[in-house]
């Protein structure tokens, strides 16, 4: 399906555009809010991906898969909003670290939205491969594709962000026990 | 992780993006704007008039405009490193600000300068000239009789800050009738800044210079020169573009 529509926009048919992207719209917009955490940053890397898309369609090899090639633009466009406030930019910006910066939230888990504050806690090693993973559906290898790393290193953090995050629902769950707040 | 937790992971990611899902019409509307959709000519950017007046000169510093620069520190600029540097960062863009409370929209293109840098640039207002290891942005219209607006970006990868900023304020003293060293500032760019002027006359010589620690122990020196009038425009607008100063490194 999205060959055929690919090769409708290469030969400038515009509703065939905007087909591509009523599919492909909610989830790039829900995935670019968790990498950037902010919903007009995610409208802006969107915006930018489909743009990208429509002017270089015609140097995507239509044998591939589109949608790691779009996460991949994707993804790119938020680290290029999430690198404005920076002055230095990895170009790759997932070196394996073995190190563990982040800390688990301390937060008073009341409700069931705490669990994104989790994921939105976790360090964007991890983090990023998981939102690919849970909300778009995304194989290891295809993860690994997109973020431009080793299928090895994606199992690597998608292991140890699942085990952080397993962690974080246990005490929710313990924090809850009982009062059946969580999960609502 | 079970199943269950599974679920629970997956329903709190959409439970908490609906927000964003929720401009999905919105971002169209943009998209259809930006590529000019309804009309038809989806690939044809909005050409902009040009004025030559010295007026339109001053104030073409004024329309808001974003330059991404993109520093690769690798001593080995090899075509892998460019390419990543384009795939993560778009070819063209539109960029939006608000200057004295007009909204101006500019598209800005990635451009590959000499000497391990890539940049965006409004090449309808500036252009990109290279030399002797410096990359020189400056107006295409340049009026005669004003003092010369440019922009100079240069990498000294063997000297830190502290001794740069150094050099250049003996450099300035003496030459410039007002010489300040205004420390650090962190807008437009992370960086110490050293101001100097010749005076206070309309068409008196500006000098800004932001030194930039590269990270790996030396210095990037971007000096700014326009004329006082030019403040509010070139001025402006070369502060604006490094609103978006990038260093890529490897």
């Amino acid at each position: 399906l999205d060959r055929r529509l690919l090769e409708k926009i290469r030969e400038g048919d515009n509703e065939a555009f905007a087909v591509l992207y009523n599919n492909y719209a909610d989830y790039a917009l829900r995935v670019a809010m968790t990498v950037t955490r902010n919903k007009m940053s995610a409208a802006d890397a969107v915006q930018e991906t489909f743009i990208r898309v429509y002017r270089n369609i015609n140097s995507f090899d239509l044998e591939k898969t589109f949608e790691p090639w779009f996460y991949k633009i994707l993804i790119n466009e938020c680290n290029r909003i999430l690198g404005k406030d920076t002055k230095t930019i990895a170009i790759d910006d997932f070196i394996e670290n073995s190190s563990d910066h982040s800390k688990e939230d301390d937060y008073k888990f009341e409700e069931y939205e705490t669990l994104y504050k989790a994921i939105d806690s976790l360090e964007d090693m991890s983090r990023i491969p998981i939102v690919l993973s849970y909300l778009k559906g995304f194989k290891d290898s295809e993860i690994a594709e997109i973020l431009g790393l080793n299928i090895n290193t994606i199992k690597s953090r998608l292991f140890k962000g699942r085990q952080k995050l397993k962690r974080i629902i246990e005490r929710l769950e313990e924090t809850n026990k009982g009062d059946g707040s969580y999960g609502r | 992780m079970d199943p269950m937790e599974d679920k629970k992971i997956k329903e709190a990611l959409f439970e908490s993006t609906d927000e964003a899902a929720e401009l999905k019409d919105m971002v169209w509307n943009n998209i259809r704007k930006e590529l000019n959709l309804d009309e038809g000519n989806k690939k044809t950017m909005k050409s902009k008039k040009k004025k030559s007046d010295i007026w339109s000169f001053v104030r073409y510093g004024s329309i808001a405009a974003a330059v991404a620069i993109v520093i690769l520190s690798n001593t080995e600029y090899g075509h892998a490193a460019v390419d990543k540097i384009r795939q993560m960062f778009a070819p063209n863009k539109v960029v939006e600000q608000k200057i004295e409370g007009m909204p101006t929209q500019d598209k800005v293109t990635l451009k590959e300068g000499s000497a391990k840098y890539i940049i965006y640039i409004d090449e309808q207002i500036y252009k990109m000239e290279s030399l002797n290891g410096k990359d020189k942005i400056s107006p295409i219209n340049k009026a005669e009789n004003y003092p010369e607006v440019y922009m100079e970006i240069e990498q000294i990868k063997d000297k830190k800050t502290a001794d740069v900023i150094g050099t250049i304020e003996k450099d300035l003293q003496g030459k410039y009738k007002k010489v300040e060293n205004r420390g650090k500032v962190k807008d437009p760019i992370e960086s110490t800044l050293i101001y100097a002027s010749t005076g206070t006359k309309w068409n008196d010589v500006v000098i800004k210079y932001y030194v930039v620690d590269n990270t790996k122990g030396g210095s990037f020196i971007i000096k700014q020169q326009f004329f006082l009038e030019a403040s509010e425009g070139h001025g402006a607008r070369l502060d604006n573009m490094l609103n978006e100063f990038k260093i890529i490194s490897e």
